[in-house]
């Protein structure tokens, strides 16, 4: 399954937890609420939060299988 | 992979000819162990198959088999970017600090935001001492290869494993997220005073105190599908403040968790599927305390019982476990 390109909405979507995929993966899980909680207190911005997202799945593979999930949310 | 309750002579031995591993058990045997591919941490209390028990006379040793090469230091409070840095490109991390140390504290509130942490598996615990001895001696970690130990940085084992195999790193949290109110922080830490209790600002010993809040249950909440809990280690409500086992985070919400009616029979549901008997696995000593799991056995994971745990991040009244595995067939 090919991985979303990084400037695909879904990324956004997902840091900014208007998108709530059934994720599998402890360390994706724990990702994502970093990312949301560093949006929330404007540690980052929305952009570098997603970007860090694709960067964790292109990244590894461990990750891919909750690749479904997020292509599907 | 495998697990042993050993003999301070049998854990000698096995260093002696080599082995990669993970110890845990009293501060006097830990000492006496020679140098070696080892890191190793403080406990004096063990989840064995049979249940749990506090020795003092045996060490709890998982050896690596696995293990191409290992790395092994004592990092301390500032060097804690170098738990990421150092590791191999295939492989995984160990960790040991001590209770109350600055190491610990410090990568509890920085430790989930290091670049690329999430990429590779962080497995560990929090050095503990008997319970009857907090006030007289220090919790401390272990550097084997070093032959250095401290009561104040955290201890790593960074192991590099074969590309066909790979690491399974998971947590069992027996608790949920409770029906009660809503708890947020807008400065997260250990210690806190004033939160939001439904949005509304509140001094949080005092609403324990008043509400009659049951703090043996932690406060729980929902990371992406992943329970964390934050235990309560102290409500002072003559001073309003509340301290706990690992920082609150602001951005965050929380709840109390819902009680756990059967802790021994929970394990047993959550070991169904895996091959606990296989993996390395903390369990918290509050569970152990709360749930009375002394001679109680917890579905099969095994392992030391600590004053707190980690999987990439700080956890507390979690068991969390590590296992390896050979790669799928179709994902070589």
């Amino acid at each position: 399954m090919d991985i979303p390109p990084a400037n695909n909405i879904l990324w956004s979507r997902i840091v900014a937890g208007t998108s709530n995929p059934d994720i599998s993966t402890l360390a994706t899980r724990l990702l994502i609420t970093r990312l949301r909680i560093s949006v929330s207190n404007q540690e980052t911005n929305l952009l570098n939060a997603a970007l860090e997202l694709h960067r964790f799945f292109v990244k590894n593979k461990f990750a891919h299988r909750d690749l479904s999930a997020i292509m599907g949310a | 992979m495998k697990n042993a309750f050993l003999t301070v002579e049998a854990v000698g031995a096995m260093i002696t000819s080599g082995a990669t591993l993970f110890i845990s058990g009293p501060e006097a045997l830990l000492r006496q162990l020679p140098r070696g591919k080892w890191i190793g941490g403080t406990t004096a209390y063990f989840i064995l198959e049979d249940g749990g028990v506090s020795r003092e006379d045996r060490l709890f040793c998982t050896c690596f088999d696995e293990a191409m090469d290992v790395r092994t230091a004592i990092l301390s409070s500032d060097q804690l970017s170098g738990l990421v840095e150092r590791r191999y490109d295939h492989g995984f991390t160990c960790v040991m600090a001590p209770a109350f140390s600055g190491a610990l504290q410090r990568y509890a509130v920085e430790g989930p935001g290091l670049p690329g942490l999430y990429d590779q598996p962080v497995f560990g615990c929090v050095a503990g001492v008997r319970l009857d001895r907090v006030d007289t001696e220090m919790p401390k970690v272990f550097d084997g290869a070093a032959g250095t130990f401290s009561h104040d940085g955290l201890a790593a084992l960074w192991v590099e494993l074969p590309e066909t195999i790979e690491v399974d790193l998971d947590i069992v949290n027996l608790f949920t997220v409770g029906v009660g109110s809503e708890f947020s922080f807008a400065e997260g830490g250990f210690e806190v005073a004033e939160c939001l209790v439904d949005g509304r600002p509140t001094n949080l010993a005092r609403h324990i105190e008043e509400q009659g809040l049951d703090t043996r249950l932690p406060l729980v909440a929902d990371y992406a599908g992943a329970m964390i809990n934050v235990s309560f280690q102290a409500v002072d409500a003559d001073n309003g403040r509340v301290r706990f086992y690992a920082p609150v985070v602001p951005g965050v919400i929380y709840r109390l968790a819902r009680p756990v009616a059967d802790y021994a029979l929970a394990y047993v549901d959550a070991a169904k599927g895996r091959s606990a008997a296989g993996m390395l696995s903390c369990n918290c000593i509050l569970n152990y305390l709360y749930a009375e799991l002394e001679g109680c056995s917890t579905g099969g994971f095994v392992g030391p019982v600590t004053f707190g745990e980690f999987a990439y991040i700080l956890l507390n009244q979690t068991l969390s476990c590590l296992s390896l595995r050979d790669v799928p067939a179709e994902h070589k």
